[in-house]
Order: C-alpha cells, then structure tokens, then sequence
C-alpha cells in the first residue's frame, strides 16, 4: 500500500489527537519501519489494518467514525497530489463514476504497484448512482470516507447508505448514494 | 523533562529514520530514471536507423520498377539501331567502294567541289561509323548495368566458397589499382555459401575500384575481411580514403549518383551490387567517416 496513505494518516492523529496518541498507535503495532513512513515508499496493507486497529483502542473511537474522517482527509491529500486527475470533473457523481474506470486505472499506470480496488458504478440519473466496492483489503469504511471528502470537495451533500457489506458476508460491497439537492445543470 | 517532551524525541527520531529513507528512494529513483533515459536513448537510434534503412530500401526498390520499365522501353529501338547501324556500315563499304571505282572512270567529269566532298566522306565514314558502336555498346552496358540493378535474377545458384572468389576476383582487377594501394586480406574459415559466384565476385570488385578510387592518388590500404555470425557470412570491405559525407550517405546506392567527373563513374556500381546482395536475400550497409575512411557490410544468409 501506498506510503502516502500512512503519511496521511499520521498528520491527521498528529493534528486532530496530538504526537503522543501517534507515538502509542504505533507502539501497539509492529510496523515494519516503526513508524517511519514516507510516501514514495510501498507498506504491507496489514500494517494499515493493524494501524487502524490500534487507534480504535487508543482513541476509543469506533472504527466508521475515524475511517469516515480518514477517507476525508485522504481525499484532500490525494487531491493535493493529483489535482489534475480531480480538476478534469467539475460535477460529484461524474467524477465518483470516473474513480474506478480512470483514476485507479491511472494509478496503476503512475505506481505499477499499486494496489487499488475494484469499484464499478451504476448510474441511474445526474443524481443517484450505485458504487460497488470489492478489495481484498476490505476498507469499505475508508471508500465511504472518501466519498464524503468527495462530496465536501464539490460541495455537495449526499445520503449514503452502505446496503450490503463484504464485513457481512457480502461478495462486494454496495454504496447506494444520492445528491440531497438534485444536480439541475446542464453540462458534464 | 516533561511527557511532551518524550513525545516529541521520539517523533523527531522517527522523522529523522524517514527522512534518512526519502533521501535513499530519491537516489534509487534517479538511478531508475538514468538508466530509463539510457535505454530510451539506444532505443530511439535504433529505430531511427530502422527507418531510415526501410526508406532507402523503399525507395530502391521503387527505383528499381522505374528503371526496369525504362530499359525494357530503351532495349527494342536499341535492338534495331544497332542491327540496323551494322546493316548501315556494310552498304557504307560497299558504296565507298563503287564511288572510288567511278572516280576513277569518270575523272573528268567531276568538278573540283564534288572531288573535295567525296574524299571527305570517304575518310570521315568510318570514323562515324566507330564512334556510333562505341556510343551504342556504352547505351548497352548501361542499360544491363541497370537491369541487373532491377531485375530478380533466377541465375544459377551454387554452393560456393566465396574466400576463393574474393582471391581470384582480387588477381583480376590488381593492375588496374593505384600503384600504393596494397589490399589485406583477413578470411575466417566460411561454410559454403548459396550463390551466383559471377555476381558476388562483381560486387568485391565494385566495391574495391570504389575503396581504391576515394585513396589518395598514389593509392592506399583496402582490407577485405570475411567471418561467419549466425547463419550468415559477413565481408567486410574498408578503405583509409576519402569517407563519404553524411548528407551522401543515403544516396550512394542510388543508380547513377556519382561524385566522379562525367566520364569516369556512371554511378551504378553500388546500385548493381545493392541489387545483387538483395537478389541473394543478403544485406549490404555501409559505414563512413570523413577523412577517416569507409566500411562496406555485406551480410549474406549461409542457407
Ligand atoms: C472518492 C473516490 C475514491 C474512492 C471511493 C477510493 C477508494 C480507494 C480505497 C478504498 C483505497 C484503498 C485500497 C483498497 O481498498 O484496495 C484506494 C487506494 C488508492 N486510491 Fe482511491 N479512491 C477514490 C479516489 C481516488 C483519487 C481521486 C485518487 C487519486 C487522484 C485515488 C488514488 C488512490 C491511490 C494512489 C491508492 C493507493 C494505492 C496503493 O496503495 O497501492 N483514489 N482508493
Ligand atoms: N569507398 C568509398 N569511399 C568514398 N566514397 C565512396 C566509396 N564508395 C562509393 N563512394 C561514393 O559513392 C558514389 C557511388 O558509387 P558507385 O560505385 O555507385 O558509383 P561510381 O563509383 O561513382 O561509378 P561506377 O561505379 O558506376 O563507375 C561514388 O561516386 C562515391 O561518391
Ligand atoms: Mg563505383
């Protein structure tokens, strides 16, 4: 898994609960770099689920609340880093149906390791799509935190409701998700 | 020292073991782009040359239809002037003959402007007549120069060991080379090779007046060198002359480009050796540097 998600997650426990809650998430784990991580480097996705595991302990938070927050702030990293793949759509359903299709498929081009998941869209009108989700890492929460950086990004507001879960038996993962003011432009 | 300060020592050790990290990746990177740009680098001439080698085969081989075309159109009317200029010649003798016996039997019937006339057509005919087969027999070699250039020859093919050609081919054209020019000869062992002797050994001579012709005027070192790669025989023939210019290169196999005074190069022994290494499903490039000298490549399948 790519670096810089583990670097985006540390600034955001570093920012929002302080260095000290980061030194003792990591001291919980076993990191391969003890916590030394950059992002043009590569880390086993377990380490990520461990990480995540530790902080639910440490910050007694449920894990669909921090992963919700993390997904926001990993969608604000990435777009700091890829703002040309993001700055292409000017509308959020368009550009959450593109993620699987172009993004990803550009980050594999971009990383020839990266390991992104599969995410197929249906979409029914300019306003109400449905996201599938399917990784063998299974970070469903974190898709759904995205997708709400996405949102605030375009400055949107979306219900989503998490129908069906690879958590719970489920072969994939389905996100149904509609704007909460229709989309009434014309273009895109 | 407080908590926080802990806190902070071990974030700065980690950030430091990070950092020391990021500065390894940059230098791996650049390493990954050097050799990247290297490899794109070799693979671009080598496409460059590919192309460019396509081209110049391309536009032979158009040539080729051209110039077979035109010496199919020239070689009829060629055919009966030359028969008909023989026919000529022979009435010519006859007629000179009869005028002399009348002159003389009619000696005073002929004024003084009819009698300077005569003579001269006389003593003016033959030399005509020599001039017209020189010319005619030039417009022949030409046109079977070209020809051969154009042509697929289905001549016959025989198992042949060209390092013995190359001696004997190298005998035959000796004297007609610079009085220095000294040619060394460096032949591996060759496994017989499929082809028309007459032909290749056409080609080494082509190549060696061209080697001896671009030496300094008393002559100059030429070596011809032979080696198997593969399933091929390579011939190598390199001179220490003049070297071609670059803007020339792509044009030397072209039939009748010369840099040679009118007279003294027709500009179709490349092309004919270009047509012949073809015919044989060989390959025949060249090298140059000027001032430096010249390397012919003959490449020639073994099977
Ligand atoms: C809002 C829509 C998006 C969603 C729902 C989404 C979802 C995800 C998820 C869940 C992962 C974690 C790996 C996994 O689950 O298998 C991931 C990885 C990744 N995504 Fe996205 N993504 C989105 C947009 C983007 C954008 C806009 C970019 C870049 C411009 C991007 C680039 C990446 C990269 C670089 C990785 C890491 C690949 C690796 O670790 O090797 N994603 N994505
Ligand atoms: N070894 C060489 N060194 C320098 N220039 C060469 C050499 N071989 C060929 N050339 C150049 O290529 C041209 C074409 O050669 P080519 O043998 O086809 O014709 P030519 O020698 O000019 O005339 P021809 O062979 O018909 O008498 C030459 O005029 C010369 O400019
Ligand atoms: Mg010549």
């Amino acid at each position: 898994m790519k670096g810089m998600i583990f670097t985006s997650l540390s600034d955001l426990v570093e920012e929002e609960f302080g260095i000290g809650a980061w030194n003792r998430a990591l001291a919980r784990i076993d990191s391969v770099v003890d916590g030394a991580y950059i992002e043009a480097d590569n880390y086993p996705s377990s380490e990520m689920l461990s990480l995540v595991g530790a902080l639910v302990e440490e910050l007694e938070t449920p894990v669909d609340q921090l992963l919700d927050l993390f997904g926001q702030k990993l969608f604000f990293d990435l777009y700091r880093l890829y703002p040309e793949l993001v700055d292409r759509h000017t509308e959020l359903v368009p550009f959450l149906a593109s993620v699987g299709t172009d993004i990803h498929e550009e980050m594999k081009i971009l990383h020839v390791d990266a390991e992104v998941p599969d995410m197929r869209c249906e979409l029914y009108d300019r306003n109400r799509m449905t996201m599938y989700y399917d990784s063998p890492r299974k970070m469903c929460l974190l898709a759904e935190g995205l997708v709400r950086g996405a949102a605030q990004h375009f400055g949107r507001e979306i219900t989503l409701e998490h129908s069906e879960c690879m958590h719970k038996g489920a072969d994939r993962c389905k996100f149904e998700m509609s704007l909460v003011q229709p989309d009434r432009s014309e273009h895109e | 020292m407080s908590d926080s300060d802990d806190e902070y020592k071990i974030a700065y050790r980690r950030e430091k073991q990070a950092r020391k990290r990021a500065e390894e990746v940059i230098e791996e990177r650049n390493r990954e782009i050097y050799h990247l740009r290297q490899d794109l680098v070799e693979t671009r001439e080598q496409l460059e040359s590919n192309q460019e080698t396509l081209l110049q085969a391309d536009k032979l081989k158009s040539m080729g239809q051209l110039a077979s075309g035109i010496t199919h159109e020239i070689n009829n009317p060629l055919a009966y002037i030359t028969s008909n200029v023989n026919l000529l010649s022979e009435y010519y003798a006859t007629l000179t003959r009869f005028i002399a016996l009348q002159r003389l039997a009619h000696e005073n019937e002929v004024d003084e402007k009819m009698k300077k006339e005569l003579a001269l057509i006389m003593e003016d005919g033959p030399e005509i007549f020599c001039e017209i087969d020189e010319g005619l027999a030039r417009i022949g070699s030409i046109v079977s120069n070209v020809k051969r250039f154009a042509r697929k020859h289905e001549r016959h093919r025989a198992l042949s060991d060209i390092n013995q050609e190359i001696r004997s081919t190298l005998k035959l054209v000796e004297k007609q080379l610079k009085p220095d020019t000294r040619i060394g000869l460096d032949l591996e062992n060759l496994p017989l090779v499929s082809c028309n002797l007459s032909e290749v050994g056409q080609v080494i001579i082509n190549l060696v007046m061209n080697a001896d012709q671009a030496a300094p005027a008393q002559g100059g070192p030429i070596k011809i060198t032979t080696r198997t790669e593969g399933r091929c025989a390579v011939i190598n023939v390199s001179d220490q002359g003049s070297g071609i210019p670059e803007e020339e290169l792509e044009n030397i196999f072209d039939p009748f480009f010369t840099t040679k005074p009118v007279g003294e190069g027709t500009g179709l022994g490349l092309s004919v050796s270009y047509g012949i290494i073809e015919d044989h499903g060989g390959k025949i490039s060249v090298a140059s540097e000027l001032g430096v000298g010249t390397t012919f490549t003959i490449v020639l399948p073994i099977d």
